[in-house]
């Protein structure tokens, strides 16, 4: 079944790949549904007793996390998390392996649409090396062979699963949209002739919003070398030429000057406290003057969250190996932009767009966080002019 | 498996990093174990959906039948509900585990 591809190079799943699939999705909405209401009732009930600091509205993580670490429902709570979160990744992994072959015929007779670049000598940062990202075996960036698109075809497949259809269908390509959203609401003005992506993965953002500019040159750039091939593949399969190249988005290799608008979704993340300062005067480098830079993150900030908040994030930093995901949530991020040297740099949530608004319409920055797949949090400023 | 994904063998099985929870770590393997199993047996009920479905219509269930079998909108709503009635018997001792220490929690104080 499921012969019908969403886009050519998409990995196509048996029945018995469905019904796997289809547990996961069903393991995870338990979780959600039955599991975090009883640990929320939980951890409001063991933070009561706990001493809250002068000035603070709920005891530290690390109080907290003592509190509850001895607690039966916290611990299988983290086990059963993670248990969805591995089968996720098996189910993706078992079926894109059985039509790899077929994939990497795939990618190779894409037609001559946009270009990659990869790079046998990158040095993947040591806060990707160090951890396989969301328990991802073999994370971004480790390769079976110099050539395929395994990676890439598992990220995707596993993506579409993760987020039940909610950041954009199968395309997965909401945080795109609301890219070109949040430049439409806050920078009307600007001219899109050049445009980055730092941590493009398989490019799921790219094709949308080189699609919203289709006079722009479109790149992206990220650290694995089959998430990039497949990207590429995909892209061209969808006849959108974008041009991939694999970089680290601290330091990379385009000239001064050279795009109008770089942005990342959900990527700062998984960077670190120094990597976020470097990324941010990275783009300031690179963007010409009055060039735009767009960071979309989380829809989650430390200061607006109650006790299994807090717990939800310590689970993605230690259990889920998102090492900097409180780093990120805590962080001044305007503040930065700021000290990077932007310009009408500001933060707050901005509503999600399933598809990016055209003329007249309008998806509201800086109101209330409305949640999951309806709000991202995102950080913005322009470059000087002069 | 494809040729190049048995290369890595478990490098792309086994995750780096992979933290321990707190606690007696093989208590956390068995959930871990009693998940996969749990996955084996929503599969089999599927199969076991699409062999009687396809007997119901007058087609021999077969391997290549059974693959090929893409179930309705009816079929897929039974399955759904089968999934979730086979998560809640799974998993209800640890949603009940955490209702009764929350209300014990709540008694103390």
């Amino acid at each position: 079944m499921s012969a019908a591809r969403v886009h050519p190079i998409m990995p196509t799943s048996t029945h018995d790949e469905v019904a796997e699939q289809m547990f996961v999705v069903a393991l995870k909405s338990f979780i959600a549904a039955e599991m975090d209401p009883a640990l929320r009732r939980l951890s409001q009930e063991v933070a009561g007793t706990l001493p809250v600091a002068e000035g603070e509205s709920r005891p530290s993580l690390q109080q907290l996390r003592r509190g509850v670490s001895s607690s039966p429902l916290y611990r299988n709570w983290i086990s059963t998390m993670r248990a969805a979160q591995e089968l996720m990744w098996q189910a993706a992994g078992d079926c894109v392996d059985r039509q790899l072959d077929e994939l990497d015929h795939i990618a190779a007779a894409a037609p001559s649409v946009g270009t990659v670049r990869t790079n046998p000598d990158f040095v993947v940062p040591r806060y990707l090396a160090a951890t396989d990202t969301h328990m991802m075996p073999g994370s971004y960036h480790t390769d079976p062979t110099p050539t395929d698109v395994r990676q890439g075809a598992v990220f995707d497949k596993a993506a579409a699963l993760y987020s039940l259809g909610r950041q954009g269908g199968q395309m997965n390509d909401m945080r795109g949209h609301t890219i070109v959203a949040h430049v439409r609401e806050r920078f009307p003005d600007l001219e899109v002739r050049r445009v980055l992506e730092m941590g493009c993965t398989v490019g799921n953002s790219l094709v949308a919003v080189a699609r919203n500019y289709p006079a722009a040159e479109v790149h992206g750039i990220d650290v694995g070398a089959g998430l990039l091939r497949y990207a590429h593949a995909r892209a061209a399969l969808l006849g959108v030429p974008l041009h991939f190249s694999q970089q680290n988005a601290e330091e990379t290799d385009f000239a001064d000057g050279s795009f109008d608008l770089i942005y990342s979704t959900a990527v700062l993340h998984e960077t670190s406290a120094r990597a976020i300062k470097r990324i941010f005067s990275e783009c300031q480098r690179l963007l010409r003057p009055g060039g735009v830079m767009v960071h979309l993150e989380v829809p989650f900030r430390a200061e607006h969250a109650d006790n299994f908040d807090m717990l939800r994030a310590d689970y993605e930093t230690r259990y889920n190996n998102e090492p900097f995901w409180i780093g990120a949530v805590s962080a001044d991020l305007a503040e930065l932009a700021r000290t990077a040297g932007f310009e009408q740099a500001a933060a707050g949530y901005q509503d999600a767009a399933a598809v990016a608004p055209q003329s007249g319409q309008h998806f509201a920055f800086g109101g209330p966080n409305k949640g999951v797949y309806r709000s991202w949090y995102v950080v913005s400023g322009r470059k000087a002019v002069s | 498996m494809s040729t190049a994904a048995s290369k890595l063998g478990t490098r792309l099985r086994v995750q780096k990093g992979r933290r321990t929870v707190p606690g007696d770590p093989r208590i956390d393997t068995l959930l871990n174990m009693v998940m996969s199993l749990t996955s084996e047996v929503a599969v089999l009920r599927d199969r076991v959906d699409a062999h009687e479905r396809l007997a119901a219509a007058g087609v021999v269930p077969a391997p290549d039948t059974v693959d090929a079998y893409d179930p309705d909108e009816a079929a897929l709503k039974a399955r759904a509900a089968q999934r979730q009635r086979l998560i809640a018997k799974v998993c209800r001792p640890l949603v009940a585990e955490g209702s009764a220490e929350a209300a014990g929690a709540a008694e103390t104080h």
